[in-house]
């Protein structure tokens, strides 16, 4: 009656402290795979956001340039795989100088999204020798990546 | 018949004993390894985000560094495990320019920041609208107060050493850039080496960022526009750092002990987004 008793305490105890480990490596392991997987989905949301940006970096009809200040007019979508999406606009800040801003954000297959970046460009723009398009010419200390 | 039982007894002891011994040693054995793997998988993880916390950190202090003729450049002192940059902790857009005050506009998509101006550790940059590619660098002279924008709109006004004025081509449309001088180095402590961080205006001691990193686990290169080794900070183009990290077991306590430590390495190479 004694002897297995004990027996029983000393596999219960065992049983626990395997139990107790085995959750702890489960967690562990799927928190690794969530860091990996939030470290490529901000890589994929970094990407749409430049490719946005680089789209408005080739110019856009003169006309659709804002004029108030905090004025902005939409320039580019992108969709990337993943899925990904990004889009750029073009902002004027009351002189000379206009913010192009670009969003990237990955998105899980429900919608939900799972990374976002941001990012700033200052440019300056320049008119086309037709004149009916600008092209934008960044200025030095321009670029800016911005924490969401 | 009792002689029988207490016979039947005893090897029935022996019996379950030596069971109970081998047990005991298979599962001891079993709890080693297992507590041994999850110590190492969880220094792995740890590891894994000491290289990802530096390589994100070097990657965003330099990645958006810029240079120009008049403000000169974001970078400004480069070693092979040691480098000094302009490290923007606000931007923002002026709407009025006054001698010894600039005033910034406030709201979204206006002003954004890490955390106040400090009058004294931080300095601006602020881009002329009159010429392209002209920033004027200027002193944070006093604390930043409230103030309001010519078209009533709120603002923060920022005092500033010197006389900007409109000659200077600072007027309303000119970005802002807070920015403050900060040192990242490898360092040792405890043994150890560390990525650190240092505000310089403050003269602050060093604090860690990331790590452990093995010794001389930091090597930063800078390349010119040639393709070849850069000797300023101003002829910077791009950069490549390598890093070599390890895990922390420090004290070596636990039924894991005596598990070498782990060491993983990443190279980055990153292009200085506006470069000379």
């Amino acid at each position: 009656m004694s002897r297995r008793g004990i027996a029983l305490l000393v596999a219960v105890a065992m049983l626990a402290t395997l139990g107790a480990i085995a959750m702890t490596a489960y967690t562990l392991a799927r928190a690794e795979r969530q860091a990996g997987l939030g470290a490529l989905a901000e890589v994929q949301a970094g990407a749409a956001a430049e490719a946005a940006a680089t789209e408005a970096l080739a110019g856009w009809p003169a006309a659709r340039t804002p004029t108030l200040p905090g004025e902005e007019a939409l320039l580019a979508r992108v969709a990337l795989p993943g899925p990904a999406e990004g889009w750029s606009v073009v902002r004027a800040l009351g002189g000379p100088i206009f913010a192009i801003r670009a969003w990237g954000v990955r998105r899980h297959a429900g919608g939900a999204a799972l990374a976002e970046r941001r990012l700033a460009l200052l440019v300056r723009l320049v008119s086309t020798p037709s004149g009916d398009s600008v092209r934008p010419r960044v200025e030095p200390h321009g670029w800016q990546a911005i924490t969401p | 018949m009792s002689l029988s039982r207490r016979g039947s007894g005893l090897v029935e002891l022996i019996a379950s004993l030596s069971l109970t011994a081998v047990l005991a040693v298979l599962v001891g054995s079993l709890l080693k390894s297992s507590a041994g793997r999850l110590r190492d998988r969880s220094e792995r993880m740890a590891l894994e985000h000491t290289l990802r916390v530096a390589v994100a950190a070097l990657r965003s202090g330099l990645e958006s560094l810029g240079r120009d003729s008049s403000g000169g450049s974001d970078l400004g002192a480069i070693g092979s495990d040691r480098v000094v940059v302009r490290a923007a902790r606000a931007s923002g857009v002026a709407c009025a320019v006054a001698p010894g005050a600039i005033t910034a506009r406030l709201g979204p998509g206006w002003w954004s920041a890490l955390r106040q101006p400090v009058a004294g550790r931080d300095s601006l940059l602020v881009d002329a609208v009159d010429s392209a590619g002209r920033w004027v660098a200027l002193a944070l002279a006093a604390p930043p107060h409230p103030g309001v924008c010519p078209d009533g709109a709120p603002a923060l006004v920022l005092p500033v050493a010197g006389a900007p004025d409109q000659s200077n081509g600072l007027g309303a449309g000119s970005p802002i850039r807070i920015f403050e001088d900060v040192e990242l180095r490898l360092y040792s402590s405890s043994g150890a080496a560390w990525l650190g961080i240092r505000s310089l205006g403050t003269g602050e001691a060093i604090q860690p960022l990331s790590g452990p990193f093995a010794a001389g686990g930091i090597a930063l290169g800078f390349v010119d526009r040639t393709g070849g080794v850069a000797t300023s900070p101003g002829a910077v183009v791009s950069f490549r750092a390598s890093l070599a990290a390890v895990t922390e077991r420090a004290g070596g306590v636990g039924i894991a002990r005596g598990t070498p430590a782990w060491r993983d390495n990443v190279t980055v190479a990153v292009t200085v987004r506006s470069p000379p």
